[in-house]
């Protein structure tokens, strides 16, 4: 039976201290839908014993099929703490003190490095993170992308080790062993947070630390895990001591000599380690007993342990006991539950120091600080994240968060898409909202209204939003930050209706598609063609589908992939370029040069950005890539979106009128550094130094109509002068298999133009990790390909990690390049030959 | 028409042209910075189509203070071209003002003011200042009726808009205006024209024969004119 009602949660939704907004992220099959089924069931939404099995959170039909989370789902859930643990919160801001309840609203995510953009859109409105590391496979590469991502939108993470299970009945690691592999994670999380998190920052230290209670351990299919805090409260009578004293002693280098009864910091002779005599062996007894069917010792350890066995349980033995056994003594839902609202923070606590990384308004607005106190009575404020489909074909739940305020059914709002301005008119309506929802995994519950630091859902605002945006009542509010993906869609088809006469169901199926993805892109090329554009192979294929079977209905062809690649230099420019105006009277003089190795890896990080301090920015690319610093200064403009990673720079001296026409060479230069001159794909890593501009003394001949197109054709001279390149995405790819395997992955990847950087042993295990680097445009069918090629043993991830130039010169008839290039220009329908230079360049 | 209206009378026509003495034929486009000079083969039709003399003048000159004020006379200048032309025409008319169209070129406007106050005449001014948007639809009211002959700007296309009447590329004008900020009327050098037919006319000109010259191909703006190749008078009913 469900322990609460919605009544309940809305009541719950006013104590804002009493709240945690959280994620569950991890690496793909590490666990994290089964380990969530422990507290769905705790909150009684499933039976205890379906727990594991269910996975609640995995709603489509697909998504039990293949055993793998496409889509983040979130729910809401009501639990009580004891009294005990309650002592354990300290801090004002992390409790109501007259309840003894949390609301939980969780959002449980994908691991494949292909659904990313999930993990990003809940990070975003959630304030912890729930880390799920597979113990016996430690850390993978998405555990470091997600957790990297976390970190970046200031969401604080606890860890959990699971599948404590397999380590213990498959590897049959001894304690000492079990104890270094997991302070081995522990170290390579801990790392990784150090890498991208400052103690000092907003947040303070969130680093994991298993003796605060911040690392849970455990079994989410058998439905078990603990603490140090659950051990330590066990023996807290024994030794006459404060539970958190003793967590202390049970990790790290703490010995116990049971005889002497002495704690030592040295393992002398006769000393255990605390974590081993008092955490892992009274597990490895209960695994020893129950595995080796020893019926005496069994009833003993169930007596020390206080377990009354019922009904069917009495007559079980084996594994399934050994379940049993675990989930009464140890239950995971108590031991998550613990973590998330003792170390987790609430809405009140995170949004004190996430408001400046959210707001993009002045941080001293009404929004801004109803954002950063939370405030209910503020401003609505709130940040829509995703799109899910109701029931209702066609239309979506706005899904997100709301950071001050109250959001209500029939309430009048401002809805700003992403490129609303404030002040203008473009990217904004009002309307009423239709009916506020709450969000309970496969259901959803009518609400009235939801108030700040809550998670919900909205009707009636999605056809005014592409996929994300902000709703508001503040007249002047600014938006709230777009969300940065860590994975890009690089990899594309073009579909088309199998009868023609369906396109109009197609046109209107990919409009459906686009908005229920964060990610995907639905494009019309110029030729006409449809194209869908995904992080990955696995993310496009379930796009296709559900175009397929949902959004369309009706038989899709589809073309094989292609990739997207983006244009770059490898030389400055061998002349000045000039490019004169339509009407002759205006002259600009430019040269293209390649950006310093990084800076463009800098500008997708946002280290370098169009929105920085230009003072400090230009501080920066002085010390770190040389630049000059009267250059350093005088950046026009990054494109392409006016964010790219492509510069713009004056470098003029002494240019009358200039000023007047930088917004129309500005435009020309967005223009042409988004649609690039070989075959109409993004620029990449391209600085443009304008040196020298004449124009008309007379302001009406110089304006836009006449200097964008110049600007966008000086432009382009330049790129065809600085011996052009193409730049092609490269994945990372980790794969795991046992040693036998490894041959076959080499020779997979050999023929795939793939580079092995790194092969090594998972320590304490047989398995091995091969790392690479495979271009994206020999990926299609890797996986099958690798799978066949080694017996089924090889599983690999491929995360998007780079973009690397593709050897040869396109403007070569010979080149590989040059054939890529054609192919592009001839699925756009642009010309099919190369671009003449006589078109751009001009003679003085 | 503003002239008239205002109660000024015409006396004559003035036209600088290309130079005729060009080893490959006059050539049709200078880029010159005060002239337009695409279209200059039907300026002989002028004449008889609005009954008034005709004088005429060859651009010798080139643009050479390019700057914002012309304050002296600069020998070798296109702008003395005009001052010769003018000085000529006093010996054979008698005149005290001219009228130029400028509507927001100070570039324009300084120029011709530097040389009337030489020759000691009025300069005529009458669109100075006027909403071009207003100011395109007033002409198209009030009957002239003129083709595109020149184009030189982003949005427009030389195989499409050549030879359309202003009518017909209003609204395009008035869109161009809101998406780059085009200059309507084409005074920064947008789109030049060549007037067919106005209500001061007596009879009009009908391009029998034109063709299309590209001047250059630029790959987004490129730039061409239509070249008036048999022209003919039709009188007028009325």
């Amino acid at each position: 039976m469900v322990n609460f009602t919605v009544d309940e949660i809305r009541e719950m939704m006013n104590r804002k201290r009493s709240i945690r907004n959280m994620s569950v992220i991890a690496h793909v099959d590490h666990g994290k839908s089964t380990l969530t089924d422990s507290l769905v069931s705790k909150a009684g939404i499933i039976a205890g014993t379906k727990a594991g099995e269910m996975r609640f959170t995995d709603t489509r039909k697909d998504e039990q099929e293949r055993c793998i989370t496409i889509k983040s789902t979130a729910i809401s859930m009501y639990f009580e703490l004891d009294e005990p643990d309650l002592a354990f919160i300290k801090e004002e801001s992390q409790r109501d003190k007259d309840v003894k309840g949390f609301l939980i609203n969780l959002i449980d995510s994908p691991g494949h490095v292909d659904f990313s953009s999930e993990v990003t859109a809940a990070l975003r409105v959630t304030d912890g993170a729930l880390v799920v590391v597979d113990c016996v496979s430690g850390v993978c590469v998405q555990t470091e992308t997600v957790l990297r991502q976390a970190i970046a939108e200031r969401i604080k993470p606890v860890l959990f080790m699971n599948k404590v299970d397999l380590a213990l009945l498959t590897l049959q690691l001894d304690a000492e062993d079990l104890y270094q592999k997991f302070t081995r994670i522990v170290e390579n999380v801990n790392v990784i947070i150090a890498t991208y998190a400052d103690d000092a920052g907003p947040m303070g230290d969130i680093k994991v630390d298993p003796s605060k209670g911040s690392v849970g351990f455990g079994s989410g299919l058998h439905g078990w895990a603990f603490t140090l805090k659950q051990f330590a409260e066990i023996y807290a009578d024994k030794f006459k001591t404060d539970p958190q004293r003793l967590m202390t002693k049970f990790w790290g280098e703490n010995f116990y000599n049971p005889q002497t009864r002495k704690w030592s910091t040295k393992q002398d002779v006769g000393y255990v380690r605390g974590f081993c005599n008092f955490v892992l062996d009274p597990i490895y007894k209960v695994f020893k007993a129950i595995m080796d069917f020893k019926k005496d010792e069994i009833s003993k350890l169930l007596e020390k342990l206080n377990i009354v066995l019922k009904g069917d349980d009495k007559e079980k033995d084996g594994k399934n006991l050994l379940k049993v056994v675990m989930r009464t003594w140890l239950p995971a839902g108590d031991a998550l539950l613990q973590m998330i609202a003792i170390h987790l923070p609430s809405p009140v606590t995170a949004q004190r120091y996430r408001m400046e990384m959210l707001y993009e308004g002045p941080h001293d607005d009404e929004a801004a600080v109803a954002i950063k106190n939370c405030d209910p009575n503020g401003p609505l404020m709130m940040y829509i994240s995703k799109m899910v489909p109701t029931s209702d074909k066609g239309r979506f739940y706005a899904f997100g968060r709301v950071f001050s305020g109250i959001v209500a059914s029939g309430q009048k709002v401002r809805i700003m898409g992403p490129n609303y301005i404030p002040g203008k008119k473009e990217d904004l309506t009002e309307k009423a909202i239709q009916r506020t929802v709450l969000m309970m995994g496969r259901n959803v519950e009518p609400i009235e209204n939801v108030p700040s630091g809550n998670i919900c859902g909205l009707v009636g605002v999605d056809q005014f939003l592409v996929k994300t945006g902000t709703i508001t009542t503040f007249k002047d509010a600014h938006n709230l930050k777009v969300m940065k993906f860590s994975v890009s869609p690089v990899v594309r088809v073009a579909v088309e209706p199998k009868n023609a006469a369906d396109l109009p169901k197609l046109v209107e199926g990919l409009k459906r598609l686009a908005k229920s993805d964060p990610m995907v892109q639905c494009i019309i090329e110029e030729s006409g063609e449809h194209i869908v554009a995904g992080a990955g192979e696995l993310h496009l294929e379930i796009c296709l589908k559900d175009l397929e079977e949902d959004h369309a209905q009706i038989p899709i062809k589809t073309s094989d992939p292609v990739v997207s690649y983006r244009e770059t230099v490898s030389e400055e420019s061998g002349v000045m370029c000039l490019s004169k105006s339509p009407n002759k009277h205006n002259r600009l003089f430019m040269k293209a040069v390649p950006m310093p190795e990084g800076l463009a890896e800098d500008i997708d990080k946002g280290d370098v950005s169009s929105k920085d301090d230009f003072k400090a920015r230009a501080r920066y690319l002085v010390e770190k890539y040389e630049w000059d610093a009267t250059e350093a200064r005088k950046i026009w403009s990054f494109g392409p979106e006016a964010t790219g990673p492509n510069l713009l720079v004056d470098v003029t001296k002494g240019v009358q009128y200039l000023n007047e026409i930088k917004d129309s060479v500005v435009a020309g230069f967005q223009w042409a550094s988004k649609e690039s001159v070989l075959c109409d794909e993004n620029m990449r890593g391209i600085r443009f130094n304008i040196y020298d501009v004449t124009l008309h003394a007379d302001a009406i001949h110089r304006g836009g109509g006449q200097i964008i197109p110049t600007a966008r054709r000086c432009v382009f001279a330049c790129v065809l002068t600085a011996a052009p390149r193409l730049l092609e995405p490269v994945y990372l790819v980790e794969i795991q298999c046992p040693e036998q395997a490894v041959g076959g992955i080499y020779s997979v990847l050999n023929r795939r133009r793939g580079v092995v950087f790194e092969e090594a042993q998972i320590p304490g295990t047989p398995m091995f990790v091969v790392k690479a680097h495979l271009p994206v445009n020999e990926s299609f069918g890797f996986t099958a390909d690798l799978r066949s090629s080694t017996g089924g043993q090889a599983f690999p991830q491929c995360v998007f990690d780079h973009w690397q130039i593709l050897p040869g010169d396109p403007l070569d008839g010979k080149s590989r390049p040059y054939t890529i290039v054609m192919d592009t220009r001839k699925r756009k329908g642009l010309k099919e030959s190369l671009p003449d230079l006589e078109q751009y360049l001009d003679k003085l | 028409m503003q002239c008239v209206k205002n109660g000024h009378t015409l006396v004559g026509l003035l036209n600088l042209h290309p130079p005729a003495n060009q080893p490959a034929g006059p050539a049709d486009e200078l880029d010159s910075y005060m002239y337009q000079t695409v279209g200059h083969q039907a300026i002989e039709f002028y004449s008889q189509a609005i009954d008034l003399p005709l004088f005429r003048h060859p651009i010798l000159g080139k643009p050479i203070n390019r700057g914002p004020d012309y304050p002296v006379e600069e020998s070798g200048d296109e702008v003395e071209d005009l001052f010769i032309a003018l000085s000529n025409l006093k010996r054979k008319l008698e005149f005290d003002a001219i009228s130029v169209g400028a509507i927001l070129s100070t570039y324009q406007k300084v120029r011709a003011e530097n040389v009337c106050r030489r020759l000691d005449i009025d300069l005529l001014c009458y669109l100075w200042g006027r909403s071009q948007k207003e100011l395109l639809q007033e002409m198209i009211q009030e009957g002239i009726h003129a083709v595109i002959i020149k184009t030189a700007s982003m949005g427009l296309e030389p195989y499409k808009h050549l030879g359309l009447t202003l009518q017909q590329m209003y609204p395009v004008l008035v869109n161009l205006n809101s998406k780059y900020g085009m200059n309507i009327c084409g005074e920064g050098g947008e789109y030049e024209t060549l007037t067919l037919d106005c209500p001061l006319f007596k009879s009009r000109l009908v391009i029998e024969e034109s063709q299309i010259v590209i001047h250059s191909d630029d790959a987004f703006a490129p730039v061409g004119y239509l070249k008036p190749v048999r022209i003919s008078l039709e009188a007028k009913s009325n």
